[in-house]
């Protein structure tokens, strides 16, 4: 399980979340994407009470943290609402607690924050960038290249011309993720799966066996590269024996799992002579026309049975 | 599969000397070998990735090597991890 500082996050989205620090309060980890309403919670009633959750006080909830002073079981729930594992408070509607909250939250060292966002869209907004940074992720080893929009992973053995493919498609006007080591992130509900390199400082940079290590941006200007893509088609590079028996139709299709997504999944043989980056921009393009429902073998197919209908 | 943990021991860490010497050796084995750091795990014969690693002074990595000669592996670079790249 992840379990990530609550300061490191809150800095890094805070434009997201329109943040404002009402009570530093200490540094404390937030390991769950989800947030909890702590209603039952502040009437004293802490069955499955959630407390590894961001808790996120609304309009209702802060109203009746108002009545502090007429109801006064009030506090002690509330210190309890500030234990650790409780990561934080959190306010929405800009609005923010009694004073007596605040020492409290001072005392107990708890952080409180306050947003101007709604309370729904606060919620909705952070619901998708914890799911996000808690998101399933890896590395997996081959090169990821934007071509006409279609995020394709180019993998293979070492030495079978990932790289060299790559080159020649950055060359053609495509775009450059990473190569090498590409780390995969199963983002929005594990549906999708984006790709970026590991360290940015080293995504862009390319090792061409003869040549070394270059720098595509500056060969190729930074229209050639781009920092992340969903991966839409995995393609295999496999080197051409006579032995091999290759899908000379494409109407089967073929998938892989990674991290439990389900990607379109393609192997090319490889042979001299064959011009691998041409072949790999047009798998793109075709993977465009699948995705608009034509199929080159189908419709083919489809006229040849009419052809031979009538002329039988 | 053959398993080893290694401290990065030079003083300027894994940068792209030490990288090229890694990929070198690591490419003399037909195993599949990775170094593993935290959750991430990088192939050994792949410069880039070597280097991504960001492995400094003192970090520790372990090595996995699978297939025919993956003790041969591990040993090789073991010994230049030990050697502080100097060969």
């Amino acid at each position: 399980m992840k379990v990530y500082s609550l300061l490191s996050l809150g800095e890094k989205h805070k434009e997201n979340f329109s943040f404002k620090v009402l009570v530093h309060g200490e540094n404390r980890n937030l390991s769950h994407a989800t947030m909890n309403r702590p209603g039952l919670a502040l009437t004293g009633n802490f069955q499955i009470f959630s407390n590894n959750r961001i808790q996120l006080f609304g309009k209702g909830e802060t109203a009746f943290l108002y009545q502090e002073q007429h109801n006064p079981g009030l506090l002690v729930n509330c210190k309890k609402l500030m234990q650790e594992p409780v990561p934080c408070w959190i306010f929405t509607h800009g609005l923010f607690p009694p004073k007596a909250i605040i020492d409290l939250a001072d005392e107990m060292k708890c952080p409180v924050f306050s947003s101007n966002l709604s309370t729904s869209l606060f919620a909705i907004r952070s619901n998708q960038i914890l799911t996000d940074e808690f998101a399933p992720r890896g590395v997996v080893h081959g090169v990821l290249v934007d071509i006409f929009g279609v995020g394709i992973l180019l993998t293979g053995k070492s030495g079978i011309g990932k790289s060299e493919t790559a080159l020649e498609l950055i060359q053609r006007g495509h775009r450059l993720v990473a190569d090498d080591a590409i780390e995969i992130k199963s983002i929005k509900g594990g549906n999708i799966l984006l790709g970026a390199g590991i360290r940015k400082e080293v995504a862009h940079f390319m090792e061409i066996r003869g040549l070394g290590i270059i720098n595509i941006p500056h060969l190729f200007g930074t229209g050639a590269v781009r920092e992340s893509k969903v991966i839409q088609l995995i393609v295999y590079l496999e080197e051409w024996t006579d032995t091999t028996t290759f899908d000379r139709l494409g109407i089967e299709r073929h998938y892989k799992q990674l991290l439990d997504v389900t990607v379109p999944f393609r192997k090319i043989p490889v042979r001299i002579g064959r011009n691998i980056a041409i072949i790999v921009e047009v798998a793109a393009m075709n993977a465009r026309l699948d995705n608009m429902g034509y199929n080159a073998t189908r419709d083919l197919d489809d006229t040849m049975k009419r052809y031979m209908e009538k002329n039988k | 599969m053959t398993t080893a943990e290694i401290t990065v021991l030079n003083k300027s860490g894994i940068h792209a000397r030490p990288a090229a010497l890694i990929v070198q050796i690591a490419g003399k084995f037909s195993s599949d070998i990775h170094f593993a750091r935290d959750e991430d795990r990088i192939n050994a014969k792949s410069i880039l990735g070597v280097i991504a690693l960001g492995a400094s002074h003192n970090t520790t990595l372990t090595i996995e090597a699978d297939g025919p000669d993956e003790k041969e592996a591990v040993a090789a670079l073991v010994e230049i991890f030990q050697s502080k790249f100097s060969s």
